[in-house]
């Protein structure tokens, strides 16, 4: 018996566990739970684990390793690709067309597990183009050249086990595996159209140049222990806030303006963010974008980093 | 002791690096000694920020700088003095707010010893670390062709690899000549193939700079 590994990764959503679980023979593990944050607009659960599924076929068993998509549970993805799926034959990399800017994402996930890619072939599986057909293949083949990779890019739908099949025969070249008896063996699949309520949660495609909306401002306030939050231009100019008092306001705008300052002078490169925290106060985080910056007040309780988190899903989502 | 002090704090997982300076003088640091410029600069500005805090009647104590790869965290010790950390952005905040707060009454204490007149004599410790004569830099044009040579081991991807590896190790050295082995071993290590990985440093032994 010849065995393979394969490990998917990419963020939330994007069908990394409906991919295991439809590749699988029934022995799949999955360690979904229940979401309480922003995701659960698009989704009842998430995975806070790994998922894990395993294919028999000829003389052939493929181990098939999902990481979470929340970057909360980072420590998994550690675990996955340096040593459960260090010596994987592939890594499948699942995106979701529907988010609001893909690029981002990729970027993201290639620079998380940039070793592993480094030493073994990527495939890029684009999900959910039924939602939003753009950005479309070619762009993300030229954002893959950009980042001096060569890797095929599938765009499938994710619900089709024999689109999946698809992608893993061409991640797995050197198994002489007959692909197509186990596709005959599959039930016969029709494309569910979307319903009209996901249509209308996915945004235009406007580019990858991120644009904070004001209305982030009101959906920050449903985050368990964010007090207020406000919106600046790159002049420090506030544009929306539900700050209590004026002066939260200032400190953002303040932050606005010296973080162009820092990176020139510092020469780290470019900031992300910028959090103020100790004593009796309670923590400013800012958030930097190229001509933004978004100011949360939070609980002292609240962790920057899952607070980050939400706030990028509040952005692909928006 | 200063010195010491420092690097006990990186004994601690993902703390890359420490400085302590008062006013903009670097009074003992681990950072790189081509990065003092850039670090009494950042440190100015970090000050400046942690003063409009203070003025807005918001008592800060620490200030969080998340870059790319690292986080730089200002910890203002008292009025004057500031530490400064660059850090791996998964740290145990807990671990090491404890541990700078435990070590804050010991820099305080090196730091009055300093300025009193009989220190003022002795600033050895003091400018240790910042050598006069800056060592050799290495040539951009030879890291270009270490990188390509990576190429032919790892593909397309070197690019991507040897950047990662490059700012990793200039955050880690003074990026000159005596250093290289170090860049040369982290590219290595993406090579997966041990006898390739042995040809590929072989290879680069002979690019002459």
């Amino acid at each position: 018996m010849l065995e393979h590994k394969l490990i998917f990764i990419g963020p939330v959503g994007a069908g990394k566990t409906t991919a295991v679980r439809l590749l699988s023979d029934d022995n799949n593990v999955t360690t979904d739970a229940a979401v309480s944050d922003v995701t659960s607009r698009r989704k009842a659960t998430t995975t806070v684990a790994m998922d894990y599924g395993c294919l028999l076929a000829d003389q052939h068993k493929i181990h098939l390793y999902g990481t979470p998509g929340q970057a909360r549970f980072k420590f998994m993805w550690q675990v996955l690709a340096q040593n459960l799926a260090h010596d994987c034959s592939a890594v499948v990399m699942m995106l979701d067309n529907s988010r609001n800017y893909p690029q981002r994402d990729l970027k993201y996930y290639l620079s998380e597990f940039n070793q592993l890619i480094s030493r073994k072939p990527l495939h890029l599986v684009v999900t959910r183009s039924d939602l939003r057909a753009e950005p479309r293949l070619e762009q993300y083949q030229q954002w893959l050249a950009e980042e001096g990779l060569e890797a095929p890019v599938h765009f499938i739908d994710g619900r089709d086990r024999k689109q999946l099949l698809d992608v893993l025969a061409a991640a797995l070249p050197a198994a002489e595996v007959n692909w197509q008896a186990i596709k005959d063996a599959c039930s016969a699949y029709t494309a569910t159209p979307p319903e009209e309520e996901d249509v209308a949660l996915v945004s235009k495609y406007s580019g990858e140049e991120v644009v904070v909306k004001d209305s982030i401002i009101d959906d920050l306030l449903n985050i368990k222990g964010v007090q207020g939050a406000a919106l600046a231009n790159a002049m420090g100019d506030i544009t929306t806030s539900s700050m209590e008092q004026s002066e939260w306001d200032d400190l953002v705008g303040f932050v606005a303006g010296i973080v162009p300052v820092f990176e020139q002078v510092s020469d780290f490169g470019t900031v992300q963010s910028v959090v103020l925290k100790g004593g009796k106060t309670d923590p400013l985080s800012v958030f930097v974008e190229s001509d933004q910056v978004l100011g949360v007040r939070s609980s002292a309780r609240v962790s920057p980093r899952i607070l980050k988190q939400q706030i990028e899903d509040l952005l692909q989502w928006g | 002791m200063l010195q010491e002090t420092l690097k006990d704090l990186e004994m601690l997982g993902a703390v890359q690096h420490s400085s302590l300076l008062q006013g903009e003088q670097i009074l003992a640091s681990t950072f790189p000694a081509i990065l003092a410029e850039k670090l009494q600069a950042s440190a100015k500005v970090i000050r400046q920020l942690m003063m409009a805090a203070t003025a807005m009647e918001q008592g800060f104590q620490e200030v969080h700088i998340e870059l790319q790869d690292h986080l730089l965290i200002g910890y203002p010790l008292d009025q004057q003095s500031l530490l400064l950390l660059m850090t791996g952005k998964e740290i145990n905040f807990a671990l090491l707010n404890t541990a700078i707060r435990a070590a804050s009454p010991r820099l305080l204490s090196e730091i009055e010893k300093l300025e009193s007149p009989m220190a003022a004599k002795e600033p050895e410790e003091v400018d240790a670390d910042i050598p006069v004569v800056q060592p050799e830099l290495v040539a951009d044009e030879l890291l270009v062709r270490i990188k390509g040579l990576l190429a032919e081991y790892v593909g397309p991807a070197a690019s991507i690899v040897f950047e990662r590896c490059r700012q990793q190790w200039l955050s880690q050295s003074d990026g000159h000549h005596a250093a290289l082995p170090e860049l040369v071993e982290m590219s290595a290590g993406y090579i997966e193939d041990i006898t390739k990985r042995a040809d590929f440093v072989q290879r680069v032994g002979l690019v002459k700079p």
